[in-house]
C-alpha cells in the first residue's frame, strides 16, 4: 500500500513541468504607534513598534514557499512566526504544509462556517485592519480542483488552533515530542456553484482542547446586495446532550453593499450577525456568552488615498457596544498615516464596559511597507 | 482571444466611433479586432500621482478572450493580491487572510488600489456596442495622423461614464484620446494612449494616462513593461485554484 502511494507520487512528480529555481521576493513592514488607553483604572500610554519581514518565493509555478517573522518592540521584545509554509502543485491536487491559514465559510467578522479557527466569538483590540481574523496554525492541506469554481479541500491540524500567546519557545526540546494520533484535528470541505450562489459544506473534527464534531453549511450570493448565510454545529464527541441541541448550533448572516459616488469616492455598508440560539438571552452580571451579536460598518473613501471607517460590535442582550472610528491616509508610496478611536459604551456589568482595560483607547501611528 | 489590458482601460473610459464611408460600428469592430488576442501575458505598472508624489503598483496579468483574465500585484504593498475575471464574475484573493471574495453588484465599480480604474475597467467589460450608442462626428488630424472623432452615449443607466468622446487612429485602429463627461456635460476624465508599438502584427499602446478633471495635479499612468501576445497559458489558469495559489 505504502509502495503504491510512493509510486503515484513519483509518477506525479515526473509529469509535473520542470520550472526554474525560485527566487526570493522580500518586503518589510514597520509600524510605529502610540496609544493612550484605559488600563487598571488609569489612563496610560502604550508606545509600540512592530516590524515584519516577509520572504515569498517567486518564479516557480509549482512550488511556493512563504516565511514571515513578526517582532514586537516595546519595553521588551517579542517574536512570532505567524506564517511559514510551502505549497506544492501536482497534476491533480495541491499540497500545503506548514503554519498558515485556511478560510472556510464566508463572513468578515462573524462566520459560522469557520469551523477550523472559529469566528463566532466577539473580538476586541484594533478593529481597523482590512482583515480582522487572520489566525494561523500548523496544518497540512490537500486541495483538489473540480473545474474552475469548485473544489474539495482536506485539512489536518496536528496541534489544533494554538493560543496566540506564548507561541515562541526558547527550548527546541518540546518540538520533538510526538503526540497521540487521536488528538489530531481535521476535516474536509467542498465548494460548488449553484447559478449565482456558492454553496460550501464540510465537516471538521476537533481533537484537542474541545473535542467536537463540527459540520457546517455556508451559502453566499448576490440579490440587490451581497449576502452570506452559514450554520454550524459544535457537538461534543463524548456524551452529547441532544436535548440541548440549540447550545451546539451557531448561525451567522451578513449583508454588504458598496456605492460608487464618482470622482473616486466610495461608500460601503456592512451588517453581520452571530446567533447562538442556546446561549443567554437575558443580561447577567459579567456575562459574555450571549445569544446575539451584531457588527455594523460604514466605510467612506473621499479620495483615492483617504479612508474613514466606523465599525461597532454590538451586544443587544446587555445593550453594550464597542465603537471604533478610524481614519487612514496613504500619503506616500508604502506609507500610511492612521489614527483610531475605540469607545466602549456599557456599564460595569456589560460585555463592553466603559472602563475595561484596553477597550477605551486612542491610537495614532505610521506604517511603512518597502 | 485576449484583450490587452491597456485597451480594456481605454475602452472602459471611452469606446468607439465615426462620418465618411466607414461607420462608427465598423470602427469599433476594427479597434476590438486589433486589441483582442488569443492569449497574452503582460508585465506592467500603474503609477498614481498626486501633489504628494507618486505611488507605483506593479502587476502581471494573463488574459484569454474578452472574458478571462487573471491579474496579480507584485509590488511589496499588495504582493500576492489577485483579481480573476471569468464568465462575467470577478473574484479577489487576499493572501493575508487566505480569503476569496466574490465581487458582485456595485462593488465592481470600486476603485482598484486607489487608482482611477474600477475592477470592471481592469478586467474587461461587455460588448461596447451593447452599452453605447456611437456616432462618427468627423475626422481630425492629431500629431500628424488621421483620426476618427467619435461620440458615445450610454444606452442604459448605471454606466460609469454616460457620455464620451474618443479619437481613433485611422491606420492603427487604436484609440489615442478619450474624454468622459457627466450627464450634464461636465468633463470628468481625460485619457491619452501612446507609445504604440507593433507586437506580433498588432498595434499595442504601451502607456495610458488618465487624468481626473476634478482634481489638480492628479493622474494615473499605466505602462506595459513586457508583453507576450502569443503566450502559451496553462488551460486551468483562470480558476479558483490558480487564484488561491
Amino acid at each position: 500500500m505504502r509502495a503504491h502511494a510512493a509510486l503515484l507520487i513519483l509518477a506525479a512528480l515526473a509529469l509535473a513541468p520542470v520550472n526554474p529555481a525560485a527566487e526570493v521576493a522580500s518586503s518589510v513592514t514597520i509600524t510605529g504607534s502610540a496609544s493612550v488607553l484605559r488600563y487598571e483604572g488609569a489612563t496610560q500610554l502604550l508606545p509600540m513598534v512592530k516590524a515584519s519581514l516577509d520572504l515569498d518565493s517567486e518564479g516557480n509555478k509549482n512550488v511556493k514557499g512563504y516565511f514571515r517573522l513578526d517582532s514586537y518592540i516595546g519595553e521588551t521584545v517579542g517574536i512570532d512566526i505567524p506564517r511559514a509554509y510551502l505549497k506544492v502543485r501536482l497534476p491533480w491536487f495541491r499540497l500545503t504544509l506548514g503554519k498558515t491559514r485556511v478560510s472556510w465559510g464566508d463572513g468578515f467578522v462573524f462566520n459560522a462556517g469557520d469551523v477550523v479557527f472559529g469566528s463566532m466569538e466577539t473580538i476586541s483590540g484594533d478593529l481597523s485592519g482590512p482583515t480582522l481574523r487572520d489566525e494561523t496554525a500548523w496544518l497540512g492541506a490537500v486541495y483538489v480542483p473540480l473545474g474552475a469554481f469548485s473544489f474539495l479541500e482536506a485539512v489536518t491540524l496536528p496541534y489544533g488552533v494554538a493560543d496566540p500567546a506564548g507561541t515562541f519557545n526558547e527550548s527546541l526540546l518540546p518540538l520533538s515530542i510526538p503526540m497521540p494520533l487521536h488528538s489530531l484535528s481535521g476535516g474536509l470541505r467542498g465548494a460548488f456553484k449553484l447559478g449565482r450562489t456558492t454553496l460550501e459544506t464540510g465537516y471538521y473534527a476537533s481533537g484537542r482542547t474541545k473535542t467536537e464534531h463540527r459540520p457546517y453549511l455556508s451559502l453566499h450570493g448576490h440579490l440587490l446586495v451581497d449576502w452570506n448565510l452559514s450554520a454550524s454545529m459544535a457537538i461534543p464527541m463524548f456524551d452529547p446532550q441532544w436535548e440541548q441541541w440549540d447550545e451546539y448550533l451557531g448561525i451567522s448572516a451578513g449583508l454588504f453593499h458598496a456605492v460608487n459616488l464618482g470622482l473616486n469616492r466610495s461608500l460601503s455598508f456592512r451588517l453581520e450577525s452571530a446567533l447562538h440560539p442556546g446561549a443567554g438571552w437575558t443580561e447577567t452580571a459579567g456575562g459574555t456568552d450571549y445569544g446575539l451579536f451584531l457588527f455594523p460598518e460604514i466605510a467612506f473613501s473621499p479620495t483615492d488615498t483617504l479612508s474613514l471607517q466606523l465599525r461597532s460590535l454590538v451586544s443587544p442582550v446587555d445593550l453594550s457596544t464597542l465603537n471604533f472610528l478610524s481614519v487612514s491616509w496613504n500619503i506616500y508610496q508604502g506609507l500610511t498615516i492612521y489614527s483610531h478611536l475605540s469607545v466602549p459604551l456599557g456599564d460595569g456589568d456589560d460585555l463592553y464596559q466603559w472602563d475595561q482595560d484596553y477597550l477605551a483607547s486612542w491610537t495614532a501611528g505610521l506604517e511603512f511597507i518597502y | 482571444m485576449g484583450r490587452t489590458i491597456f485597451l480594456i482601460f481605454a475602452l472602459g473610459l471611452g469606446a468607439a466611433i465615426s462620418v465618411s464611408a466607414i461607420t462608427a460600428e465598423e470602427i469599433v469592430a476594427n479597434v476590438e479586432n486589433n486589441e483582442i488576442n488569443e492569449e497574452e501575458r503582460i508585465e506592467g505598472s500603474m503609477i498614481i500621482s498626486d501633489r504628494f508624489g507618486s505611488r507605483t503598483k506593479t502587476f502581471v496579468s494573463y488574459a484569454a478572450g474578452a472574458d478571462k483574465m487573471l491579474l496579480e500585484f507584485t509590488n511589496p504593498e499588495e504582493r500576492g493580491q489577485k483579481i480573476l475575471r471569468l464568465e462575467d464574475e470577478i473574484y479577489l484573493y487576499f493572501p493575508e487572510a487566505e480569503e476569496v471574495i466574490h465581487l458582485q453588484g456595485s462593488a465592481l465599480k470600486e476603485s482598484v488600489m486607489g487608482s482611477d480604474f474600477s475592477y470592471e475597467d481592469m478586467t474587461g467589460e461587455g460588448d461596447l456596442l451593447d452599452q453605447y450608442e456611437v456616432t462618427l462626428l468627423g475626422e481630425q488630424t492629431i500629431d500628424g495622423r488621421k483620426h476618427y472623432h467619435l461620440e458615445l452615449k450610454a444606452k442604459k443607466r448605471g454606466l460609469a461614464y454616460p457620455k464620451q468622446e474618443a479619437w481613433v487612429d485611422a491606420e492603427y485602429w487604436v484609440m489615442t484620446r478619450a474624454n468622459a463627461y457627466s450627464l450634464s456635460g461636465r468633463l470628468l476624465k481625460e485619457m491619452e494612449l501612446g507609445d504604440i508599438r507593433v507586437v506580433a502584427g498588432k498595434y499595442v499602446p504601451h502607456y495610458i494616462i488618465m487624468r481626473d478633471a476634478m482634481k489638480k495635479d492628479s493622474s494615473t499612468e499605466m505602462r506595459i513593461e513586457a508583453i507576450d501576445l502569443q503566450a502559451d497559458l496553462p488551460p486551468d489558469i483562470f480558476s479558483l485554484e490558480e487564484l488561491t495559489w
